[in-house]
C-alpha cells in the first residue's frame, strides 16, 4: 500500500517528528525527511510479537557494543514500533550506502565476523524474548523429503507430457542425480538427528536472511546489518548454512576459501563438534536446486515463460557444483 | 522560579527532552521543550491518572491512536507520583470548536465520536474494581434527589395555586411531575443505586475531538469529574441537537451502537437521565418569585422538549440495545 504524506504525518508525530520530504525506496519502505534527520520508514507485516521480539534484541545488542545493527526507534509513548489499522510500522536512522558492501575486498570474512560478535552477544543475554521458533531438525528432514518428492514429480510430468516444459525436461534429465545427493543428505541428516537427541543445541540470536542485500557500507566504512525482521533463536549454524548456500558457490565451493570464512566467525563464536557436524549435514543437501524447483512449481504455467531461461541456468550452475559441493561440506566438518 | 515551578522541573527532568521553560498559562501548566509545548497533566489522585491512562491507551489498542496520551520518561513511565500528587506530560492539541461548524466534517465527526464513547465505555466494561477516589460523584439521579424533586414540585404547585395565576405554568408542572414519575421508574429498573454502575465523564465537550487533516484526534478530558455512564452520551447529544438537530443524533447513536450494544440495566438509565426534566428544575430552583424570570424557566422548558426529542431518538434505536426491552 502505497503511504501517503498524511499517513506519514501522522506516524511521525507518534516520534515528535515533523515531516519534510518522503521517498518510497522500494516497496513499503520510505525515506523520510524529518526536522531532525532522515529515516527509514518501513511497513511490516509481522506479528506484534516478533516485532517487540526483534526490538528488544536490537536494543540489547547495541547496548553491548554492536554498533552493526540498527535498533528501531521508539515513540514517545514508549512503543518500538505503531500498529496502526493499515498495518505496523517501523522507523530506524537511514544509514547512506557509501558502496556496496561486495565491493570491499574480503567482505565474506567480515560478515562472518559480525555475525559470530551477535551470536557470541546474545549467549550472554539474561533475557530470551520470545519470537519465532527454532526450526527443529523433523521439520528440516520434512521440508527436505518434500523438495525430494517435489522434483520427482516434476521429471514424472515432464515425462508425461512429451517436453512441452523445457525445464522439466532437464530436470528429468538430472534427477538421478540430484536424487543420489539428497537422499545421502537425508540420511546423514537422520544419523545426526538422533545422536544429538540429548544434547541440546546452543540458541542465539539468527538473523535467517544472511544476505548481501541486507548490508549496508555507511559513512568512513561502517558496516551494518539490516532486516532483522524474521530474526529467531536458533543454532548458529541456520545463519551460516544460509550464508554458505549463497555464496560459497560463487567462489566453486572453494574449500580453502570456506575454511577461512568459517575461521573468521570462529574469532567470535567457535563452534561445538555438534555444531560443525550439523553444519556438514545440512550443506551436504542441494538447497540451491531444490530451490529453484519450488519457485518453478508455485509459478502458474501462463507466468512461466518469463523465467524459464533463467531458472535453467541456476540449475544447471548448481547441478554442475554437486561434488564440489559435497566436498565441502565433509571438509567442513573438521576443523 | 516558585516551588510548583521547581517541583514540576525536577520531575521533568526524567523525560528524555530539554526543557526550556516551565509556566503557568490560562488553561494550566506547560513545559517548553526542544520537542515542543508540552502539557503538565497534574492530579492528586494517582487512581484517577490510572483510570484517565487506561482508556487512552485502549483506543490505542483498538487501533485509535490519535487520542492525547501520556508520555513516557527515561525510565519507561507514564507518569510521577510523589506525596503531593501525579505528574504528566501530554502532546496536545487545542479544542477545536471549529469542525462542528463545518457542513462536511460534521456528520463524520458525530459518527467519530459515536465510535470513540462507545470504546471508552467498553473500556471499562469488564472492570471489576470500580473508581472510588475523590473525583467521583453521585451524578445527577439518585433516590434522594428524586424525592427532593416531588417535595420542590409539590410546594411550587401549592404557590401557584394559591396565587390563583401563572395557570400555563401550573399545567406544565403536571407534567414535570410525570416525567420526575417516569424517570424514577427507569432509575430503579436500572438498578443505579447500588453503585455498581461503571463510571465514565459527567460532561464531555463536542470540542475534544480535533480535526488535524483528514485524522481525528481526542483532546484533554483530563481530571474528569466521574459520574455513572451515560452522562457523558447525553451531554455529547445535547449537543449535538443543538447543532444538528436529530439527524446529528442518529448519526452519533448508529456510529456508537456499531461498536457496543447497550445493557438493559444502562439503557434504563439513559433514558431515566434523558427522561428527568432537569431543565426545568433547574430553572426553577433558587427563584424567589415564579413570576420573575419567566424567560428562564421557559428556556428551561425549551431544553427539556429538545431532551424529549433525543429520548425518542434513543428509545427508537433499537440496535443501541443487547435486548429488545420495548
Amino acid at each position: 500500500m502505497e503511504l501517503v504524506e498524511w499517513q506519514a504525518k501522522h506516524l511521525l508525530h507518534d516520534y515528535d517528528l515533523r515531516l519534510y520530504g518522503i521517498d518510497e525506496t522500494e516497496k513499503n519502505r520510505w525515506r523520510v525527511e524529518t526536522d531532525n534527520g532522515i529515516f527509514l520508514l518501513e511497513k511490516t507485516d509481522e506479528h506484534p510479537t516478533q516485532l517487540y521480539f526483534v526490538a528488544s534484541w536490537l536494543h540489547y545488542l547495541y547496548s553491548q557494543g554492536i554498533k552493526s545493527v540498527v535498533p528501531f526507534c521508539v515513540t514517545k509513548y514508549g512503543e518500538p514500533y505503531i500498529a496502526t489499522r493499515y498495518g505496523m510500522y517501523v522507523l530506524q536512522p537511514w544509514i547512506e550506502e557509501t558502496e556496496a558492501i561486495w565491493r570491499v575486498p574480503e567482505w565474506e570474512t567480515r560478515v562472518l565476523r559480525e555475525v559470530g560478535r551477535i551470536h557470541q552477544v546474545s549467549i550472554r543475554a539474561q533475557v530470551r524474548w520470545q519470537g519465532y521458533a527454532p526450526v527443529s531438525l523433523e521439520q528440516i528432514r520434512q521440508r527436505w523429503e518434500s523438495s525430494i518428492a517435489q522434483i520427482v514429480l516434476i521429471a514424472e510430468m515432464a515425462g508425461q507430457h512429451h517436453g512441452t516444459e523445457v525445464f522439466g525436461k532437464m530436470v528429468k534429465k538430472n534427477v538421478e542425480q540430484f536424487l543420489h545427493f539428497a537422499q545421502y543428505a537425508v540420511r546423514e541428516l537422520t544419523d545426526a538427528t538422533a545422536r544429538l537427541e540429548r544434547r541440546p543445541l546452543m540458541r542465539v540470536l539468527c538473523h535467517g536472511r544472511i544476505h548481501r542485500r541486507n548490508m549496508i557500507i555507511g559513512a568512513g566504512g561502517a558496516f551494518y546489518i539490516t532486516r532483522f525482521e524474521r530474526a529467531n533463536l536458533d543454532t548458529p549454524v541456520r545463519d551460516l548454512a544460509i550464508f554458505f548456500r549463497r555464496y560459497a558457490p560463487r567462489c566453486g565451493w572453494s574449500i580453502r576459501r570456506g575454511r577461512k570464512w568459517l575461521a573468521a566467525y570462529e574469532e567470535e563464536n567457535p563452534l561445538t563438534e555438534e555444531e560443525r557436524l550439523l553444519l556438514s549435514c545440512y550443506l551436504l543437501f542441494p538447497e540451491r536446486l531444490a530451490h529453484v524447483a519450488r519457485t518453478y512449481w508455485n509459478t502458474a504455467g501462463e507466468d512461466r515463460g518469463q523465467s524459464v531461461q533463467q531458472w535453467m541456468q541456476t540449475w544447471q550452475k548448481h547441478l554442475q557444483l554437486l561434488s564440489e559441493m559435497h566436498q565441502f561440506a565433509l571438509a567442513i566438518k573438521q576443523k | 522560579m516558585n516551588l510548583q515551578e521547581e517541583r514540576l522541573r525536577n520531575h521533568l527532568d526524567g523525560y528524555p527532552f530539554t526543557i526550556r521553560e516551565v509556566r503557568h498559562e490560562e488553561n494550566g501548566w506547560y513545559a517548553l521543550t526542544d520537542r515542543g509545548k508540552k502539557r503538565i497533566i497534574y492530579c492528586q489522585d494517582e487512581n484517577l491518572i490510572r483510570w484517565s491512562h487506561s482508556w487512552r491507551e485502549y483506543l490505542v489498542n483498538q487501533g485509535f491512536r490519535h487520542v492525547e496520551r501520556y508520555l513516557v520518561n527515561g525510565q519507561g513511565e507514564h507518569w510521577i507520583s510523589d506525596l503531593a500528587g501525579s505528574y504528566a506530560l501530554s502532546d496536545y492539541w487545542e479544542q477545536d470548536y471549529d469542525w462542528s461548524k463545518r457542513n462536511e466534517l460534521q456528520m463524520k465527526g458525530y459518527q467519530t465520536f459515536g465510535e470513540l464513547l462507545a470504546h471508552i465505555h467498553l473500556c471499562f466494561d469488564n472492570v471489576e474494581e470500580v473508581y472510588r477516589g475523590r473525583y467521583r460523584k453521585k451524578g445527577t439521579l439518585n433516590e434522594t434527589r428524586l424525592k427532593s424533586s416531588y417535595r420542590y414540585l409539590h410546594a411550587i404547585i401549592k404557590e401557584i395555586e394559591s396565587r390563583q395565576s401563572d395557570n400555563w405554568l401550573l399545567y406544565n408542572l403536571s407534567r414535570v411531575a410525570e416525567r420526575v414519575r417516569k424517570a424514577e421508574a427507569l432509575y430503579e429498573a436500572s438498578g443505579g443505586e447500588n453503585d455498581r454502575t461503571p463510571l465514565s465523564f459527567a460532561h464531555m465537550p463536542l470540542s475534544s475531538l480535533v480535526y488535524w487533516e483528514p485524522c481525528w484526534y481526542i483532546t484533554g478530558l483530563h481530571n474528569p469529574v466521574l459520574v455513572p455512564r451515560h452522562e457523558d452520551t447525553v451531554t455529547l447529544l445535547e449537543q449535538i441537537y443543538e447543532i444538528s438537530d436529530t439527524e446529528g443524533v442518529n448519526q452519533f447513536l448508529s456510529a456508537y451502537a456499531s461498536v457496543r450494544r447497550i445493557p438493559v440495566p444502562e439503557k434504563n438509565y439513559l433514558l431515566a437521565l434523558l427522561c428527568y426534566p432537569l431543565p426545568v428544575l433547574s430553572g426553577l430552583e433558587g427563584l424567589p418569585q415564579l413570576s420573575e424570570e419567566r424567560e428562564r424557566i421557559i428556556a428551561g422548558f425549551h431544553l427539556q422538549g429538545q431532551r424529549e426529542k433525543i429520548l425518542r431518538c434513543v428509545t427508537e434505536m433499537r440496535v443501541l440495545y443487547e435486548e429488545d426491552s420495548g
